[in-house]
């Protein structure tokens, strides 16, 4: 005779219901980013609490392809850490320095930085705001691939949705460090985080979000403070 | 600078979301939307440039401060009326400030009272605003696009050359927020195109031969000189 055993909550003692495992079995599975991070260092820093860095979303034909949300996550997150250097707001640097680091003009390579610093008045302004290093930031996410349907309806005795939506997401950024004072690169940090996202409705769609920019930027605060903390200078 | 907007249906913003409910929320909301006023701050930063050693005067005209981008809404797109002539004065004022010696502004091209204290009276103008949504795009920006034209005139009014440059901005679509996406596209196309003006103002040598030329009498030939 086959007997049948409950799955008990070990909090609780009381029995789990099939539909409760399917949902835990669901959110188990689903949703999952995988994430890489690279990192290249050329030369170590110099770090004191009077150094700047500043953190600039590359910008080309007149605007910039990474999200703000992402740069807002990368300062908070750098802001967060025991950084041995100082944040400086990005649109403040792009103020004092107006026109040197817009679209059009911001140097492409490190090896325009010694021109750059040459014109007038612009090495002394960078002194005067104590910004030592730049933090290139490019990229972005970017929604690759979906399907799947959903349909609601609502009536006068309620409503409700069904069906099934999911789609994968792609966050690729990379960021490059530049040494204002010495006109060269200090290292780079690439972040390739991927993600599948679902959208199953029974009645109510509940989303389950990949969370595939935030994995990201996570990635790249942690390695970048790798570059600006105590003791981890090379 | 202000935009207003008068919506019937906005599905632009709505792209690479993907999911009907958001969409359909965001379609409720823009169908309802009215008239919006959106000011926008159009506070221009000070260049760091080198000075050039002339005494300016600038002539800003009455097509150039009241300067105005109007669309009618249809059905792919809101109705658009973006003022940017006065947003443009302060944005010149800001400009040529550090660029010359001493600025004045001048109140027209020709003084009535004899001589003027400057070597030269530029005066700026806006030749056409564009503007696309990500439905015109197919992708996640607004883009705007700004053509200009800086004429430079003698202090007695006579032309002396014409440049003709532009400057573009993009600015992601955020869902709910399209006139802060053009604002910022706007901004954007602005300080793009000042950026170029300041570079070539201080490098470019169209810019000082012929006002050589001209404080000598001896030439008066427009030119145009484009980005």
């Amino acid at each position: 005779m086959p007997t049948s055993r409950k799955i008990t909550s070990p909090e609780t003692g009381r029995p789990v219901s099939r539909n409760a495992l399917l949902l835990i079995l669901v959110l188990l599975l689903v949703a999952c980013t995988t994430s890489r991070i690279d990192v290249a260092r050329h030369v170590s820093t110099d770090l004191s609490p009077d150094t700047g860095i500043v953190l600039l979303a590359r910008k080309k034909d007149g605007g910039q392809k990474t999200e703000e949300d992402f740069m807002e996550c990368l300062n908070n997150a750098l802001a967060k850490m025991q950084l041995l250097v100082r944040l400086y707001p990005e649109q403040d640097f792009l103020d004092n320095l107006f026109p040197w680091f817009e679209s059009r003009t911001a140097p492409a390579t490190p090896a325009e930085l010694p021109a750059l610093l040459n014109r007038p008045g612009v090495r002394e302004k960078i002194t005067e705001i104590g910004v030592r290093y730049i933090v290139w930031v490019d990229g972005s996410s970017e929604r690759v691939d979906g399907g799947g349907g959903m349909s609601c309806a609502v009536g006068p005795g309620g409503g409700g949705c069904f069906g099934f939506v999911w789609w994968d997401t792609a966050s690729v950024y990379e960021t490059n460090i530049w040494d204002l004072q010495k006109a060269r690169s200090v290292g780079a940090v690439s972040a390739d985080a991927s993600g599948m996202s679902y959208v199953p409705a029974l009645l109510v769609p509940v989303p389950l979000i990949a969370r595939t920019q935030n994995a990201a930027c996570k990635g790249v605060a942690e390695q970048l403070r790798e570059f600006f903390s105590e003791g981890r200078a090379l | 600078m202000r935009i207003t907007r008068t919506a019937k249906r906005e599905t632009a913003s709505l792209r690479g979301i993907g999911l009907p409910f958001p969409a359909l929320c965001a379609l409720t909301l823009a169908v309802c939307a009215c008239s919006t006023p959106v000011h926008v701050d159009s506070a221009f930063p000070r260049p760091v440039v080198a000075s050039l050693p002339i005494d300016a005067g600038v002539y800003y005209d009455e097509p150039l401060r009241q300067y105005a981008f109007k669309k009618e809404a249809d059905e792919n797109s809101l109705a658009w009326d973006i003022e940017i002539g006065p947003a443009h004065v302060r944005l010149y004022d800001q400009l040529f400030q550090p660029v010359f010696e001493n600025l004045v502004q001048v109140d027209g091209l020709r003084s009535g009272s004899g001589l003027r204290p400057v070597s030269i009276i530029i005066k700026p103008s806006i030749d056409e605003y564009t503007l696309q949504t990500p439905r015109d795009t197919a992708t996640d920006f607004y883009v705007v696009e700004i053509h200009y034209k800086l004429a430079f005139y003698s202090p007695s009014g006579e032309l002396i050359q014409r440049w003709s440059y532009s400057g573009r901005g993009r600015s992601r679509s955020e869902l709910f927020s399209a006139d802060e996406s053009v604002q910022k596209a706007t901004v954007a196309a602005m300080r793009d195109a000042a950026a170029w003006l300041l570079i070539e103002l201080a490098k470019h040598p169209d810019f000082h031969t012929p006002l050589q030329a001209q404080q000598s009498d001896n030439a008066n030939i427009p030119e145009d000189h484009e980005s």
